[in-house]
């Protein structure tokens, strides 16, 4: 029998597939799963989450930002933000009137990304931002949502 | 000369406290001449900081201009030979020597435009997705290259490439990608950007680890 976590392996695996993504929407609706909106926009918008890796010290968290395979270099994907600003608003409150395009590990994670008696930092995986993300596309409004599936929705 | 420039936005003390804790001590240290402006994008005039910098504290009338137009004012009002920024609200100094870390790539080298906290960068193509900056991909379109921009929060930059360079004025562009945009301008200006090691500038985070850092600018600090 398939399970989720039989689709996050083919997703962890080839996180650009967004076929998969669209089939794990349709077998998360059939167990009446919130999440099943969300995946299905990630897959009808064909993105998905980019670990920006640093290899400087001083960055101590991972930036996760939702590519579209456009800009790469080098065969790697650089930086993009391709969630709708609507989306964004909702899964990173605005700081300062500024519009958000890149998730943190903390944002996922929560107070457990710092442990303050070890000193660690714990970093979050692809599935982990995806139902991060997805969840918060079940608290956008229909209209915003369907601006989204439309393509009409305003990027930052 | 350094020509320091805060922005104050509702935070009179904050602004007080980088000025007389974190810039002074740090300015006096390089041991150059060295003005400031404060540039007050609050509603109301702030007496309080405009007993602390007379003539030097610019309120603008109520009206917020935001980050890169403020910038671009203060630059044109006093001649210098380079600007200093740090956010007025978040920050700390953690050692008097960290200006001069930031002015000693620019005295050496006289094609450095602009120093800080190198990071990498969406692209030009990421920042045309934003509505009203379609302009940007083929002003600032790269043959190669990964991008990488001097992060904002705190960075000093040559005066007379920022008053060559000044921060686009469109509405999508005076506080979101500003630090991108004019990183790319002084690029294909013909200036480099240059990382300095010792200063840390993140957004919507907080740096835990202190060690050998002499000023950060994250969530954390103020």
């Amino acid at each position: 029998m398939t399970t989720e976590d039989d689709f996050q392996k083919q997703l962890d695996a080839d996180p650009t597939d967004w076929m998969t993504r669209g089939v794990l929407a349709d077998w998360l609706d059939e167990h009446d799963d919130p999440r099943a909106a969300g995946y299905r926009a990630l897959s009808m918008l064909q993105v998905w989450p980019n670990r920006w890796s640093s290899s400087d010290s001083r960055m101590e968290e991972e930036q996760w930002l939702f590519h579209d395979g456009r800009g790469t270099h080098g065969g790697v994907p650089i930086r993009e933000g391709v969630l709708p600003t609507a989306w964004m608003r909702v899964l990173v409150p605005s700081q300062d009137g500024d519009a958000c395009l890149m998730i943190l590990d903390h944002d996922v994670l929560g107070e457990s990304w710092y442990d303050k008696d070890t000193g660690t930092y714990s970093t979050a995986t692809r599935r982990q931002v995806e139902d991060f993300a997805v969840l918060g596309f079940s608290k956008l409004t229909p209209s915003q949502q369907s601006d989204i599936l439309n393509g009409i929705a305003v990027f930052v | 000369m350094i020509h320091a420039v805060l922005i104050a936005f509702n935070n009179p003390d904050q602004t007080l406290r980088r000025w007389n804790r974190d810039l002074v001590p740090a300015l006096i240290h390089t041991g150059l001449p060295y003005r400031v402006t404060v540039i007050d994008n609050s509603a109301a005039h702030n007496p309080t900081l405009a007993a602390a910098f007379k003539a030097d504290y610019l309120w603008q009338e109520g009206e917020n201009r935001q980050y890169g137009p403020s910038i671009n004012i203060a630059v044109a009002r006093i001649p210098s030979d380079f600007i200093l920024y740090a956010c007025s609200r978040h920050g700390q100094a953690f050692d008097p020597s960290w200006v001069q870390d930031l002015l000693t790539p620019m005295q050496t080298d006289p094609t450095v435009g602009m120093c800080g906290f190198l990071m990498g960068s969406n692209s030009p193509e990421g920042v045309a997705h934003v509505t009203g900056c379609e302009w940007v991909k083929e002003k600032y379109r790269f043959e190669d290259g990964v991008h990488q921009h001097v992060q904002g929060g705190v960075f000093m930059a040559r005066t007379e490439t920022m008053l060559k360079f000044p921060y686009p004025s469109e509405p999508a562009l005076a506080h979101l990608y500003t630090d991108h945009v004019i990183t790319w301008a002084m690029e294909k200006g013909g200036y480099r950007v240059v990382d300095v090691p010792t200063i840390c500038s993140v957004w919507r985070s907080t740096v835990h680890q202190t060690n050998g850092l002499k000023y950060i600018h994250d969530d954390a600090h103020s």
